[in-house]
């Protein structure tokens, strides 16, 4: 194989090259990826026709589960409760993430005081405050919020530290020189150009509160599309916990992909901050 | 903070000092917080905050009793293994995902899924294959934390100059001569960050599965403990984990820095 170790913009996730058009206007490259999309769920629907494990079910059947757990009106209404928990979360944590990321981005004290605790808290296993939430919010909606944020924030928080201490020094002595007022210096300098880099922390923090808010669904309150799978998961129902688990994904795609489609749109005028 | 090239022993002193300096703040809100714990909790609220002095006799009870610390190594070798595992596999789908456009196309699909899919959804379906036991609790740290590594790895690969890649082949170099001697030292920026990554979910995942599959150790631990009322050794076992969680972060934090001075490197999630 010759090698083709080709260059490509750093940042994105990978898969920006083209490769030459093959028949129907359609790249060797896409057609790839279809095909291997297709090959496996053959295997899976020829394995499960086959009987290969009792309790795993062929692709159709999981695709039947899905279309009737959706007629019943059960997973919209569960994907719903898990939405609104999801948003209510990354809103607290987009709000709650930026003020620090600031206040620490622009402060040395703030950094002093503050550092070391996003450190630890960051660092640790989220998982490890499910029990300090129960005993102090108890397990229902607000228990669950509160791990979404504890889920989303931290790369916002670090992202909006890159983000203000990223900002040109040229800039800000500009502004100055042009009689800005320190709330000027923040809010027409500072802000904007945080922006690309706090869509970053946003985009990895929204990914974090979708597994965020499963967890809370599994680990808190048994509700939502989590409490799905827990029950579903506890009396082998395979095809609708497949169904479910397939309904998580595309969750989790449809959000990743509204938060890229809202940073193209905001950061157009940027360049050279990583984007994918 | 400090960095860990100083080996005169007055130097050390001096650096440590330093940071003295930088964190008093820190230190200071540190004390502050344990006097208000102190001062606030127990009481009528023993069962939401018990004092920090409660929750200090906690902690020597359960390291006394004899179930903090064999628990910790317990899940220490789940985490150790599984994320071992992880690493070797993912830095070998990240090199050959990196290098071969091929197998690129066809794993990228299932990459995105295993990164944006929470794994704590995926459980039910381990348990049906792996039941419950150890090599399920393993399965388990790999899903959460392989696909990182193996995206960091092959975005390490991609920041390969190609005109390293175009000397060596040139120079007749063999595939395994220019995996080994170019590539993967030209990728170990991407590899170390995403071995870092991985880290914090190999963390996560060894605490989900250890709570979710059969209570087993730390899992096992606080289980019993919600159940029992135990607030104070919960609170203990809870800032256990935390403090560990930073140390052992920290060390593969020091190890990245280590290994890839020459370079910074950005990490993708």
């Amino acid at each position: 194989m010759q090698p083709k170790a080709l260059p490509r913009p750093l940042g994105g996730r990978p898969g920006v090259l083209r490769t030459r058009p093959l028949r129907w206007g359609v790249s060797s490259s896409t057609l790839r990826r279809v095909l291997s999309l297709v090959l496996v769920a053959v295997v899976w629907e020829i394995a499960g026709q086959l009987k290969i494990d009792a309790s795993f079910p062929a692709l159709s059947t999981a695709v039947g589960a899905w279309f009737n757990l959706i007629i019943s009106g059960r997973l919209t209404r569960e994907l719903m409760t898990t939405f609104l928990t999801f948003a209510a979360g990354l809103a607290i944590a987009l709000v709650l993430g930026f003020a620090i990321g600031v206040l620490v981005g622009r402060y040395r004290w703030a950094e002093r005081l503050l550092g070391p605790y996003i450190y630890a808290f960051m660092a640790a296993p989220t998982l490890v405050y499910v029990p300090v939430l129960v005993i102090w919010f108890g397990t229902e909606v607000a228990s669950r919020i509160a791990l979404v944020v504890a889920f989303a924030i931290f790369p916002i928080i670090l992202n909006t530290i890159a983000g203000v201490r990223h900002s040109d020094a040229n800039l800000v002595e500009m502004a100055r020189s042009f009689q800005a007022t320190p709330q000027q210096v923040i809010f027409k300098v500072l802000v904007p150009n945080a922006v690309p880099l706090v869509m970053a922390g946003i985009r990895v923090g929204a990914g974090r509160a979708v597994k965020g808010v499963i967890t809370a669904e599994v680990f808190l309150t048994i509700v939502g599309l989590g409490g799905l799978i827990q029950s579903f998961g506890s009396s082998y129902r395979t095809d609708l916990l497949l169904a479910t688990v397939g309904t998580v994904v595309v969750f989790g795609l449809v959000v990743t992909e509204v938060v890229k489609w809202i940073d193209r749109r905001l950061t157009r005028w940027s360049v050279g901050v990583s984007r994918g | 903070m400090t960095t860990t090239t100083h080996t005169k022993p007055s130097d050390r002193l001096a650096s440590a000092l330093q940071t003295l300096r930088d964190y008093w703040p820190f230190l200071l809100s540190l004390v502050a917080l344990g006097v208000l714990w102190e001062l606030n909790g127990g009481g009528t609220r023993a069962l939401l905050l018990p004092k920090f002095s409660t929750v200090a006799a906690g902690f020597v009870e359960i390291i006394a009793n004899g179930t903090l610390l064999p628990n910790l190594w317990l899940s220490f070798v789940d985490l150790v293994i599984g994320f071992s595992i992880a690493v070797v596999g993912g830095v070998a789908i990240g090199l050959v995902i990196g290098r071969f456009k091929v197998v690129e196309d066809c794993l990228d699909a299932y990459l995105s899924i295993g990164l944006i899919t929470p794994i704590v959804a995926l459980v039910p379906l381990v348990v049906i294959f792996f039941k419950y036991d150890m090599p399920a609790r393993l399965v388990v740290i790999i899903l959460f934390s392989m696909p990182i590594i193996a995206l960091n790895s092959s975005a390490g690969v991609r920041g390969v100059p190609p005109s390293l890649v175009e000397m060596g082949t040139s120079f007749l170099a063999s595939e395994r001569d220019l995996l080994l001697k170019v590539i993967l030292p030209g990728a170990l920026p991407g590899i170390m960050s995403g071995i870092r990554l991985g880290f914090g979910r190999a963390l996560l995942g060894t605490l989900v599965s250890e709570w979710l599959l059969a209570a087993y150790a730390l899992g096992e631990m606080i289980v019993q403990m919600q159940g029992r009322n135990q607030t104070a050794q919960l609170y203990a076992t809870v800032l256990t984990i935390l403090v560990c969680a930073v140390l052992l972060t920290r060390l593969v934090d020091t190890v990245e820095k280590r290994l890839t001075r020459w370079k910074r490197n950005a990490a993708f999630e």
